[in-house]
């Protein structure tokens, strides 16, 4: 025995397989509601036909899935690559700019801490190679 | 069967050619229409997504594997489509005024000189009850309903088109059907 929560009177159990049954026929004349509520004129169907025959023809195919992913997976590495290679150090302004003076000086220290002149310092090498084999002992 | 299915496969591969489409909208366009008005009890929504359905197809083409029927790949589309369409609130709450508007407006044209035998009448008023309360069910409920009793699909065919288990469908259907029979029980009360 089944009772209503809202306080109606008791549903019986030869009731309730009467409703049971009832709302079994309903659905099954459910396909035909559909059907007769679904229907429309040929003049409807036609129209409809050229609708989508006329956004077809506006519409190009969808690329597929793996386009847009392939290029996105492109582009993170991408990006990966320029990130992990060694930045650079910057150059100084001491080495791209050319300051004349600054140059002279270089030169006169690195003269001065040779013992003899630039252009003479094959000649000496010479020298002192000929001074060494001549003070060398005779066995 | 496998030579069956792969020939049939191959009849939808063809009709998916953008030269053929035109027969597969032909093919179709009724069941497509019929579900989504089921679904939507909104003709001019109807149209438009079965527009959209059959043009959403055919950008898609290639992604169709010929996996389950082409017909069950379109009531698919459909149905995402329509079930989309119910959740967008802008559009619920605009259908909700028109309802209010033109009440039973949604309801189908039967023939009013149908056999007068009082037993056919009150099945058939009882029938269009259960069709006004399954639009008021949550839309997934709505579209498992409708492909189950509207469309007779079976089990594995609802959970193909809409995407769900077969349990999950068997549980949106068991609860459609309580809320459904609540419904047409609180109606025939009155």
């Amino acid at each position: 025995m089944k009772t209503y929560g809202n306080g109606q009177q008791p549903e019986t159990e030869a009731n309730l397989g009467e409703a049971e049954r009832a709302l079994s026929a309903a659905l099954a004349s459910l396909p035909e509601i559909a059907a007769q509520s679904g229907e429309r004129s040929p003049d409807f169907w036609r129209s409809q036909r050229l609708a989508i025959a006329a956004q077809m023809a506006g519409a190009a195919p969808c690329e597929p899935r793996w386009v847009p992913w392939s290029v996105a997976v492109a582009a993170v590495i991408l990006a990966a690559v320029l990130l992990s290679r060694p930045v650079a150090p910057p150059q100084s302004q001491a080495l791209t700019s050319r300051d004349p003076d600054h140059e002279l000086l270089v030169g006169i220290e690195q003269s001065l801490r040779r013992s003899v002149p630039l252009a003479l310092e094959p000649a000496t090498l010479l020298t002192q190679e000929l001074h060494s084999a001549t003070v060398k002992p005779a066995p | 069967v496998l030579a069956a299915s792969a020939q049939s496969v191959a009849e939808s591969r063809a009709l998916l050619r953008a030269e053929d489409f035109d027969e597969l909208v032909r093919l179709h366009q009724k069941r497509i229409y019929r579900v989504l008005y089921s679904i939507l009890r909104d003709p001019d929504a109807a149209d438009t997504l079965t527009q959209d359905c059959f043009l959403r197809a055919y950008q898609h083409r290639a992604n169709f594997r010929g996996e389950s029927r082409v017909e069950t790949w379109l009531i698919r589309i459909a149905v995402n489509l329509a079930t989309d369409h119910l959740r967008s609130r802008k559009r619920a709450f605009w259908s909700f005024l028109k309802s209010t508007d033109s009440d039973g407006a949604g309801e189908p044209e039967l023939a009013r000189d149908a056999p007068s035998a009082e037993r056919v009448l009150v099945a058939r008023q009882r029938a269009l009850l259960v069709w006004q309360a399954a639009a008021e069910l949550p839309p997934q409920q709505r579209a498992v309903f409708h492909l189950r009793f509207a469309e007779e699909m079976s089990l594995e065919e609802i959970a193909e088109a809409t995407q769900l288990e077969v349990g999950t469908v068997k549980s949106h259907l068991h609860r459609a059907l309580l809320t459904v029979r609540r419904k047409v029980n609180e109606w025939e009360s009155r």
